[in-house]
């Protein structure tokens, strides 16, 4: 039998009767030391609990030696202890899968876990929550990049981010996480977290839990206790949710973030080039059909700004660009002329060699 | 005529770009080079004031000291007066043999013209032909020196006619070279002959030349020559006809200055925009322009550090700029300007464009940087990975030296980087390895020399992994079960592996040249586009996926995954090369920690290498080519020599005094053959190896080789299969 136990949040005082109980029937137990996090005191009541039945096991222990742990299973009550719930934010449903495909029986033991804890301590609606990401201990620019994007869609659909923390090699801290987040926005050019509300949720749980609710400013300079820590940045709030942040929370005029996608703000300012182009652009051949072109990219303009205000963002984009090229052609056959406005926007340039 | 100058002087003339010639000495081995620098920088080599004392104490030096100097040295300059105006010659350092590895074409970038140095008796051998072909491909104008005459009179005792055939024997063999290998619009300009005064001839040894229009100047015939050589009477030859006189004028007068040959050189040696701002600079050799420097030559220095020198082909660089080593995101502030006065260095804290500074403080130049203070395209690809074919492994006699001896090796790969160390105290293993048993040697006299004893083992031949066509796909799972890899491998055309041997196409270029050049060798439009990365080894990584999600961010744990793979092959845990591995599709986890490097690469490399499993991999081997010079006699036993080691004749060539056999045998079969052909030849045969190219291992000696290595690395002794990296289905 392999049993897929779940410890909780960290501390002793979450293990689950039914975790224990397990872990007591068991010929041998794998702790997983490296998907979650586990106090020192967790680590010495499982010792002292199973004595020489508990393994520490590593990353390349659960992971490259998952066929020998299965193997094993068909003859022994073997256990994978871990962190949280054990199906939740790690990856091993393999351990089931390999269990399945060779017959071996298997039961799971649900644990706490974080994504439910924090979800809960925030007071936001879990109903609200747009993807989960981690930010690895080790992550570079280009992760950072693909985990700001994550944010930045879900608060574009109006929903919360959770962003959990890495807890290898001693955690990631939410400071450490947020300036790279931070830095990526800058020169992203972009402003979503600088402008939101964030909360910061550290150590649940656990002994010396806090919540930190307020601007990017406040959390970065508050200081916090030692990792796990945990991010949340809110979409759109709802009137309970903001209540909620600033009644229990203490946060300071949380803000909600009025959806204005990434994707609106590059139509706006393609629309106002577009606008500052009509108003100055010299026609250089008349007659033809120059004049009537010209007009039919206005009204794509039009459209542009009528999409925009209803909240259509990528048909404004999509109508603005389309301007875009009615211009640009006009340009190319020499019978307009103008000059895009300097800035992020604009024309587009071809980024791949033509065939 | 007074070598002595102070400082100032020197400045005054390297001013005069018209008073500068950039030049160097190619030659088959044993030719002469070192003999001809030598005698140059005896009679002509610039002395500053402080030296001079000294500089007649240098006449006295032993004479292996002396040589020391000249091999050590990476610019000689050289002083002389032509109808009374100054002439400042830098004769910079080509490498002596020649090797795979570019050096030779690095160092020829700097120079605008060559002293072919051929030796009388010899004539015109392999490696005259391949330094001829490579200068000429850089647009660097030859001149001839034909040397060791003497040989003629005095070893061979021909007659004054046959003297004259065989000097024009070998000019007319130099100019079929030209004729071969020159651009069409150089074919003729740069033919040389006595009438135009570009060949002199001559003995380095005795330190007497001339040129035809020398000789005549002088009034002195051919017999007189002769009549003074066989009456013993070198004196007189050397007063009258001294050697520095016959080679420098025929330099001045022939080669051109720096900004007369950047003109119609730089088109060719630089890949970038010729009519961008850096570009025009070049070409007009702008002192006021974009400092730009192309380093030929690192050494070390006990006392300066690290001094980096090359050609300046614009603006001009002094005390305290600081410098960017282009592609390497690494500037540097430059401590001191030197110039080179003979062997010597001296501080001149600023130097224009069309000059040859040596930098002190750029710390991390290498050989083959471009040091600019712009991002530029470079004058060559960042090229450190070489690709050595044999290494030997080396152990201090005295422990305590091995402090001495780490040091030592690391300089060592800082001078050459071609040469590569492995250094791990752990495991009590020192590794040299490089191209060919002599850079090995040559290694090896420099540790003997810096008096350290160290015992060495036998040379091993390195060998290379790569397949023979197309593999299956195959899919490769991350560790975690949660990210999936679909990869399939090809050989890489050889034209293209040779492209990026030559540095012609390399990963720092600009994506848009790469997909051209890979179009223009019949690639796929979306394949060419879709290259992730070229790696010098000879290898490409292609992207063919259609709209992966998370792939951007994953794209360097793949290319990682990549790396290990060409790193160690799947046969034997050797290099691969020639090997092209496209990226089909696919699946990542949502969650950046659940596809981090430890997942993504293992992912990658199971996929390539069981993909390679099912391509025909093979082994190839590094075949060296042959040169042997022997009395006809003796041209049997060389060609039953050279078979009888899985050799291949590849020509014979008969000439009066010689027959010169070009073979082609295996590295690894190369062990013994000097004392057997010592036996077999008495003693009588000259001969020089060089790399020439990898082939696979034949069949029947294939699994035998890979059991060999793998035994060597400890590896498990059998072949591995598709199983060891990917799940059955
Ligand atoms: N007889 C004779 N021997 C020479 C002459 N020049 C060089 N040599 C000899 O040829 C050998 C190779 O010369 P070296 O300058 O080391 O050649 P490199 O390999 O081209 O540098 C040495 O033994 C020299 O003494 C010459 O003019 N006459
Ligand atoms: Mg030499």
């Amino acid at each position: 039998m392999l049993k897929l136990v779940g410890l909780g949040l960290g501390s002793p005082e979450y293990f689950t009767r039914a975790a224990l109980r397990e872990l007591e029937d068991s010929d041998v137990v794998y702790l997983d030391t490296y998907t979650g996090f586990l106090d020192e005191r967790a680590v010495s009541e499982l010792r002292s609990l199973l004595g020489e039945r508990l393994v520490l096991a590593g990353r390349r222990d659960l992971e490259e030696g998952s066929r020998r742990l299965v193997e094993l299973a068909e003859k022994e009550e073997v256990s994978v202890a871990v962190p949280g719930d054990p199906l939740i934010a790690t990856t091993h449903s393999s351990l089931l899968v390999e269990a399945a495909r060779r017959g071996v029986s298997w039961r799971v033991v649900h644990g706490v876990s974080v994504l439910s804890a924090a979800v809960s301590r925030s007071g936001l609606s879990a109903y609200r929550f747009g993807r989960t990401v981690t930010v690895p201990r080790r992550a570079g620019a280009e992760e950072y990049e693909g985990i700001y994007r994550t944010i930045a869609s879900n608060v574009e659909l109006g929903l919360h981010t959770l962003v959990l923390l890495d807890t290898a090699e001693g955690g990631l801290t939410a400071h450490e996480a947020l300036r790279s987040l931070l830095e990526v926005e800058a020169s992203m050019g972009s402003e979503v977290l600088s402008r939101s509300t964030l909360i910061t949720l550290t150590r649940i749980g656990l002994e010396g839990e806090a919540v930190v609710c307020g601007d990017a400013d406040r959390v970065m300079w508050s200081s916090l206790p030692p990792p796990p820590h945990v991010l949340i940045v809110p979409g759109k709030l709802h009137f309970a949710e903001r209540e909620f942040l600033e009644r229990v929370l203490g946060c300071e005029a949380p803000r909600s973030r009025e959806t204005v996608s990434p994707t609106a703000a590059r139509a706006r300012s393609y629309i106002e080039k577009a606008r500052e182009v009509i108003g100055k652009l010299e026609v250089v051949v008349e007659g033809g059909e120059t004049r009537r072109l010209l007009e039919l990219a206005e009204s794509y303009v039009n459209d542009a700004e009528t999409f925009l205000r209803s909240g259509r963002s990528e048909d404004a984009l999509v109508a603005v660009s389309y301007a875009e090229g009615i211009f640009d052609a006009l340009r190319l056959l020499g019978l307009v002329r103008f000059e895009w406005p300097r800035g992020r926007g604009g024309s587009f340039s071809p980024r791949e060699p033509s065939r | 005529m007074p070598r002595v100058k102070k400082i100032s002087e020197v400045k005054e003339i390297l001013r005069n770009k018209d008073q500068i010639r950039n030049i160097g000495i190619i030659a088959h081995v044993d030719h002469g080079k070192t003999t001809t620098t030598d005698s140059l920088l005896a009679a002509a080599g610039l002395l500053s004031p402080a030296l001079a004392g000294k500089a007649l104490a240098l006449d006295y030096l032993e004479e292996e000291q002396q040589r020391q100097m000249t091999i050590k040295a990476a610019n000689i300059s050289l002083y002389y007066e032509l109808d009374g105006k100054p002439y400042i010659i830098n004769l910079i350092d080509t490498p002596g043999h020649v090797d795979f590895s570019g050096r030779v074409t690095r160092a020829l970038r700097a120079i605008d013209g060559a002293i072919v140095v051929v030796d009388a008796v010899e004539g015109v051998m392999t490696q005259t032909e391949t330094v001829i072909r490579q200068a000429l491909g850089e647009r660097v104008k030859p001149v001839l020196y034909i040397n060791k005459i003497d040989r003629l009179i005095k070893e061979l005792r021909l007659s004054p006619e046959k003297i004259q055939e065989v000097i024009s024997r070998i000019v007319l063999e130099v100019n079929r070279l030209i004729e071969m290998y020159a651009e069409p619009e150089y074919k003729d300009a740069w033919k040389v002959s006595f009438q135009a005064g570009t060949v002199a001839m001559g003995s380095s040894k005795d330190r007497w030349g001339f040129t035809l229009q020398q000789a005549q100047k002088k009034g002195i015939k051919f017999s007189d020559i002769l009549k003074a050589f066989n009456e013993g009477n070198i004196d007189w030859l050397r007063e009258t006809l001294p050697l520095h006189e016959a080679i420098l004028e025929m330099v001045i007068k022939n080669h051109p200055p720096p900004h007369v040959a950047q003109r119609y050189r730089i088109p060719k040696i630089w890949k970038g925009d010729i009519e961008s701002e850096v570009g025009k600079d070049m070409i007009e050799c702008n002192d006021d322009g974009i400092p730009v420097m192309i380093v030929t030559d690192v050494k070390v220095d006990p006392q300066a550090g690290v001094v980096a020198t090359g050609r300046l082909f614009s603006g001009t660089v002094r005390d305290g700029d600081v410098l960017r080593i282009v592609g390497r995101n690494i500037e540097r502030r430059v401590q001191q300007v030197t110039v080179y006065m003979g062997p010597n260095r001296e501080i001149v804290n600023e130097l224009p464009a069309g000059n040859i500074p040596a930098l002190l403080g750029i710390e991390e130049a290498r050989a083959g940087d471009t040091l600019s203070t712009i991002d530029m395209v470079p004058f060559e690809s960042l090229k450190y990975v070489s690709d050595p074919v044999v290494t030997v492994a080396i152990e201090p006699k005295h422990s305590k030296d091995l402090p001495r001896l780490v040091e030592f090796l690391n300089k060592l790969t800082i001078e050459d980087p071609t040469l590569v160390t492995t250094i791990r105290p752990e495991t009590g293993e020192y590794l040299i390895s490089g191209m060919g048993t002599l850079h090995l040697e040559i290694a090896l006299t420099w540790i003997q020399k810096a008096g350290l004893e160290v015992v060495a083992g036998k040379p091993i031949i390195l060998y290379r992994e790569s397949v023979l066509k197309r593999g299956k796909v195959f899919e490769g799972k991350s560790p975690n079960k949660h990210n999936r890899i679909y990869i399939y491998v090809e050989k890489l055309e050889d034209e293209v592996v040779e492209l990026i041997r030559k540095g012609e196409l390399f990963d720092e270029m600009d994506r848009r040249t790469i997909a051209k050049i890979l179009r223009d060798h019949g690639w796929d439009t979306d394949e060419a586009r879709g290259v992730w990365m070229i790696d010098p080894n000879g290898n490409i990584f292609v992207d063919m996926t259609k709209g992966a999600q998370y792939l951007h961010e994953t794209k360097a744990y793949i290319l990682s995954g990549f790396q290990r793979v060409i790193q160690e092959g799947p046969l034997a845990g050797e290099k691969v090369r020639g090997l092209k591995a496209v990226l089909v599709n696919v699946d990542l986890h949502e969650d950046p920690v659940h596809r981090g490097l430890a997942q993504i690469a293992p992912a990658t490399w199971r996929a390539v290498y069981a993909s390679m499993l099912t391509a025909e991999p093979t082994l190839l081997e590094p075949i060296m080519r042959i040169d042997v010079k022997v009395p006809q006699d003796f041209m049997g036993a060389v060609t039953s020599i050279i078979s009888s080691k899985r050799g291949r004749i590849v020509n014979v060539t008969q000439s009066e005094y010689v027959t010169t056999v070009i073979g082609e045998i295996p590295a690894a079969e190369a062990g013994d053959l000097a004392d057997q052909m010592r036996a077999a030849t008495m003693g009588k045969a000259f001969w020089g190896m060089e790399f020439a190219a990898w082939r696979p291992v034949p069949a029947s000696l294939f699994e035998k080789v890979v059991m060999e290595i793998r035994k060597r690395k400890g590896m498990p002794l059998k072949l591995p299969t598709v199983e060891d990296y990917v799940e059955e289905a």
